[in-house]
């Protein structure tokens, strides 16, 4: 097993075919204490789904918490390696995505940032000017980058996003 | 002019032109740090909205695109639950939409962001945010200077949450299908009717090809109900329904939207978009143009309503501020699939024949001179007019015409127009329906079971007027009426019939009904051979059933110089149900061996050289004819004689 999606029995049929046909199991109530978490990679949990999984997964494993009507259209928070955002699944690209990701043997923060459609260098270059106000004037006031620094980052940030 | 900044981190200390920002009078700073969108939200209504632009004309925000928001983790702590590439800016401007829903034109926005001068690598990040096009955008850096000149020059468009997520919804489906994203109307006009029209300008633009959208003259809501109230409304859209193909209206023009209401069909009923609706529906030129109520309400009850009272298709305005992509994206698929459902080939051309058919049965219905089926025998003393309160001739009585003892019938030209009437109401309730459930082969013998009846009851007129078969001054139109009617009788024609066949015979009833004005003209049109009978030799009797009796009758009727009188349009419905049937009789065992009648016959009991005048080939849309060549080289034709003896 390499993937797991822990929802309620009821939504089975919200999940998208495809990603359905892909995860080995839907947990149910009945059988989570079948379940033999050391093969999960993956998991998908609803946030209505009110079990305590800490103490049966392992700290390589994936662990996407996601809340709303199945399908997984809507926002996804996730709780893994040290990263915290929301994010949500919702085109057929990210579900290929994740499908991408059940045939590794080890899944990497990259591939979770895949899945939910994260560019963490976009996020780096973007983060200088979230702490300084927008304005010429205050450019040169700055309290650790001189304006010319400041150009330099924005230079940088739009010859990324041309590349 | 005072503007609102919506920013990451507070703006205290910030130098602008005229000192400090945070003892500026003119400024005021919504910070989205450690705040939660419905934070947020509060702070935008209760201190900008309420408070700084609380006696302004304009309330002018500008907004870092990359805001992030955040959530109470616990008691004290917040984390972020958005990244800087979320764009989260533009998920508050959203957020600003909804407050601004009744004032939108108020509302003026200018969005910054350290990207490239102009916004397209933004939304190319995040297609759904292709609004960030059509409003002011400021690159970091920028001087306050900037920022006042943006807004007191704003020119920029108005939206409304229901506009911006189709916008977005259009946006993503671009993305994802780049050819053939807009809305394909051919060409086709479509009349928009919305108090806040406006608001829809910029999207459609996008979504549709050039000039597809004819807008009302009204520059803002507020006018708009004011002629609205007057009647001006009614009035400039039926002036402009001649010009266009389909109305796209909005079901709320004079009520403000109220998702949660819930109200009762007699409620439903008096909104003003279905009272609208109704005085266009009551018109000529309004009796079938495709109809689509567009509405933020999603209650099936109401959409039930619709439906009965002859609304073709509804679309959901979807007003949520915080609709996922996925949901834009089915909201635009659904729109686009909607509209061009309607103008599809088959069924815009369906929705034109009913436009044209009313047209003409109401010529029918209004003509007021003497028609030679008022009374087929010239006799003046058996007609019998009779005129309502206006002296509106609409009460003629018409004698039948083989009534030789004289007696007057009861039938009116009235009871004539009452089955034309019922007849287009029946085939209108028929378009555009969602059929699937019935299955292929159900919804074929559904539509057959349709078109029959109502050629049967067609089949009435021709009791009406008193013609039976054999009739000889009438041997022409009792063949040919009476034995559609005939065909879609029994077992033996049925299969063949379908709603198109029901157009070819309602329209051909109007036609001679209203376009020959004595008899004499009717029988000039219609003198010469119309033979659609064999005689049997062995009892010497007419036969009128043929395999497939409904070829038969278009093959003769379209050789027959009366039908040459009609009109090309008229035609070419009848020569292309001609190649339909031709291809389906082809499998026909029974029809097969009417053809070899003309092998097994002597050749001069058929007056071959007649026959040759009468032939008819089934051709392809190119010209070519669709039957093979026969054994002597020469195409296999149908022949039409003058006499099956």
């Amino acid at each position: 097993m390499k993937i797991l999606i822990v929802d309620n029995p009821y939504k089975d049929r919200g999940f998208s075919t495809e990603l359905r046909n892909h995860a080995e199991i839907i947990i149910q109530n009945k059988n989570l204490e079948a379940i033999d978490f050391s093969q999960c990679q993956l998991i998908f949990k609803h946030d209505s789904f009110n079990v305590d999984l800490d103490s049966k997964l392992k700290s390589r494993i994936a662990f996407i918490k996601f809340s709303g009507g199945g399908a997984l259209k809507n926002e996804i928070l996730n709780e893994s390696d040290g990263f915290k955002f929301k994010a949500s699944i919702e085109s057929p690209e990210q579900i290929n995505s994740v499908l991408s990701v059940i045939n590794k043997s080890e899944i990497s923060k990259e591939d979770l940032e895949a899945i939910l459609n994260y560019d963490s260098e976009l996020e780096k270059l973007l983060t200088p000017f979230q702490s300084v106000l927008p304005l010429d004037s205050e450019w040169n006031k700055h309290k650790t980058e001189t304006k010319e620094d400041l150009f330099q980052k924005g230079t940088d940030l739009r010859q990324y996003l041309n590349m | 002019m005072k503007v609102v900044v919506i920013d990451n981190m507070e703006w205290d200390g910030a130098k602008i032109s005229d000192g400090d920002f945070q003892d500026n009078q003119m400024s005021w700073c919504v910070s989205t740090l450690r705040k939660s969108m419905d934070t947020i939200k509060t702070e935008i209504e209760i201190d900008a909205k309420n408070d700084i632009f609380k006696d302004e004309d304009v309330h002018c925000f500008l907004i870092n695109v990359h805001c992030a928001i955040y959530r109470l983790k616990d008691k004290t702590n917040y984390e972020r639950v958005t990244t800087y590439q979320a764009q989260a800016g533009v998920d508050i401007y959203r957020e600003l939409l909804h407050l601004y829903r009744e004032c939108s034109e108020k509302l003026r926005v200018v969005f910054f962001s350290p990207y490239a001068d102009k916004p397209e690598l933004l939304f190319h990040k995040k297609p759904e945010n292709l609004i960030l096009k059509h409003l002011e955008y400021l690159q970091v850096p920028f001087t306050w200077k900037q920022v006042q000149d943006k807004f007191e020059q704003y020119n920029k468009p108005v939206f409304n949450n229901a506009s911006e997520n189709l916008l977005s919804g259009y946006s993503l489906y671009h993305n994802q299908h780049p050819i053939n994203s807009k809305v394909s109307t051919g060409k086709k006009k479509i009349l928009f009717i919305d108090d806040q029209s406006n608001e829809w300008k910029a999207v459609f633009n996008e979504m549709f090809h050039e000039d597809v959208i004819e807008h009302l003259p009204y520059s803002n809501q507020e006018e708009f109900r004011q002629n609205l109230a007057n009647g001006q409304v009614e009035k400039n859209v039926k002036s402009k329904l001649a010009q266009c193909h389909l109305v796209l209206s909005d079901f709320y023009l004079n009520e403000n939207h109220d998702p949660g209401k819930w109200m009762n069909r007699e409620n439903i009923e008096k909104i003003s978009g279905f009272d609208l609706f109704h005085s266009i529906r009551a018109t000529d030129k309004g009796k079938a143009i495709p109809y689509i109520m567009h509405t933020s309400s999603n209650k099936i009850s109401y959409y039930k309503v619709f439906d009965q009272n002859g609304v073709d298709d509804w679309l959901v305005k979807d007003v949520r501020p915080n609709v996922t992509s996925n949901e834009k994206l089915d909201n635009y698929i659904l729109f686009k699939q909607t509209i061009e459902s309607i103008f599809s080939p088959k069924i815009y051309s369906t929705y034109k024949k009913m436009q044209d058919l009313w047209e003409n049965i109401q010529k029918v219905k209004n003509v007021t001179d003497v028609r030679w089926w008022y009374s087929p025998q010239y006799n003046a003393e058996l007609l019998v007019p009779v005129f309502d309160e206006d002296g509106y001739l609409d009460k003629m009585v018409f004698a039948p015409v083989n009534d030789y003892r004289s007696d007057h019938s009861n039938f009116t030209k009235n009871d004539i127009v009452s089955i034309l009437e019922s007849s287009w109401y029946a085939i209108r309730r028929q378009i555009n329906k969602e059929i699937k459930y019935e299955g292929s082969n159900r919804s074929k013998e559904a539509e057959r079971f349709l078109a029959t009846s109502i050629c049967n009851n067609l089949g009435k007129i021709v009791e009406y007027l008193g013609i039976k078969s054999g009739a000889r001054d009438f041997s022409y139109l009792t063949n040919f009426l009476l034995q559609i009617r005939n065909s879609a009788s029994h077992s033996r024609d049925f299969e063949y019939f379908e709603l198109n066949d029901v157009f070819i015979y309602l329209d051909y009833f109007v036609y001679v009904l209203l376009d020959f004005k004595t008899l004499k003209d009717f029988q000039d049109a219609f003198k010469d051979d119309y033979i659609v009978s064999k005689i049997n030799k062995n009892n010497n009797r007419r036969e009128f059933n043929f395999p497939c009796n409904l070829l038969w009758l278009y093959i003769q009727f379209y050789n027959h110089n009366g039908s040459k009188l009609l009109p090309e349009v008229r035609k070419n419905l009848l020569r292309k149900r001609i190649d339909q049937l031709f291809q389906k009789a082809l499998g026909d065992s029974s029809l097969k061996m009417v053809w070899s009648i003309r092998t097994n016959i002597p050749a001069n009991n058929f007056k071959i050289k007649k026959w040759y005048n009468r032939t008819f080939i089934p051709k392809d849309s190119v010209g070519n004819p669709t039957l093979n060549e026969n054994s002597d080289g020469q195409y296999l034709k149908i022949f039409i004689p003058n006499s099956w003896q």
